[in-house]
């Protein structure tokens, strides 16, 4: 018998194999150190409080083993029952999945029926469940390109964004950089990522500039917002 | 951080203690795969696999070396682990734990 890996799930194999099977010619074959990742160094809590009863079912027939561990083996593995609390988290919310992809992160995915489509031409949107409409135009950098590219070729001298200042702390106690902003919908999110797309149906087409393109260097008056807004694009999408 | 700050500005005198960062192996269900290999191919007979915890695996060390010894030493599967066969993924019989609690491990 050879058990490929010996981290924790390796030994316990191996372990049962000889202790309750009697097959003792087990081979464990590890290439670091034993039992060198959630066993010595990232995980701690154990529960077994699980949605379906099949991850329930195994959850708490570990925890039971848990509890009778220091018994069986004779030696201490710290194992002590508390309550756990956590205080405050965010989840990755930038690994939303596509609809080609494994989905790694719990929440957005399922709730929402279909992800948004996420690829080099469409931005994500942190408020629109769905995808953007067919034709839609999301490639902000593209279309700045073009705008600037128009500007030249009038002779003017295209002004570039300033870049955004990113959420972050100071290294001794001076508090948070991170201040909330019009259209800034989650604030535990930085601006960049929670901006609407331009697809997004939330911002409704209230009115339209002219020439219809929604780069057309104008200022969006709708949204009282300096940015560059799709309120006066014939292709706005609004919800129906 | 940002969002612990946002929520507790106290928070930012604060030291940070530990931080690791590192990759985990997730299913499409975020359930483990265990069970043997032989389904579909003869040549892998006696293997058997145990993979895909996430961030699930430490607090089920005991229980899965429990149940995956059995497994393999008696050559089918354990009642416990029997769901989370590879099949499902062919079956539909998917054990989806996406979002079944606020705590992701």
């Amino acid at each position: 018998m050879v058990v490929v890996g010996g981290g924790g799930h390796g030994l316990a194999t191996a372990y049962h194999l000889a202790a309750d099977h009697g097959i003792t010619d087990v081979a464990v074959l590890e290439k670091g150190w034993l039992a060198g990742g959630n066993m010595a160094r990232n995980t701690t809590i154990i529960r077994s409080n699980y949605l379906w009863d099949e991850s329930a079912g195994i959850y708490e027939h570990a925890l039971k083993l848990w509890e009778t561990l220091e018994e069986r083996l004779g030696t201490q593995v710290m194992f002590d029952q508390r309550g756990v609390l956590n205080l405050a988290h965010s989840l990755a919310t930038s690994a939303r999945p596509s609809a080609g992809s494994t989905p790694t992160s719990s929440t957005a995915s399922t709730r929402s029926g279909s992800p948004p489509p996420r690829s080099a031409s469409s931005r994500r949107c942190s408020t629109c469940p769905t995808g953007p409409p067919p034709g839609a135009r999301g490639d902000v950098p593209a279309a700045r390109r073009d705008r600037e590219a128009r500007l030249r070729r009038l002779g003017l001298r295209p002004r570039r964004p300033r870049p955004r200042r990113r959420p972050g702390l100071r290294l001794r106690g001076a508090g948070l950089r991170h201040r909330r902003r019009p259209g800034h919908l989650d604030p535990h999110q930085p601006a960049a990522t929670s901006r609407r797309a331009p697809w997004c149906c939330a911002r409704r087409v209230t009115r339209r500039c002219s020439p219809p393109s929604w780069a057309c260097g104008s200022r969006c008056r709708a949204t009282r917002s300096r940015r560059w807004s799709p309120s006066c694009s014939s292709r706005c999408w609004t919800p129906s | 951080m940002a969002a612990a700050v946002e929520l507790f500005p106290v928070f930012a005198r604060a030291h940070v203690l530990r931080t690791w960062a590192g990759i985990v192996d997730v299913t499409p269900d975020a359930s483990p795969i265990v069970g043997p290999l032989h389904a579909h191919d003869r040549a892998w007979e006696n293997a058997w696999i145990n993979c895909g915890w996430g961030t699930g695996g430490f607090k089920a060390t005991p229980g899965i070396g429990h149940a995956f010894a059995d497994t393999v030493a008696h050559g089918r599967a354990h009642p416990l682990v029997a769901p989370y066969a590879l099949e499902r993924f062919t079956t539909g019989r998917l054990i989806d734990e996406h979002g079944a609690a606020a705590v992701a491990h």
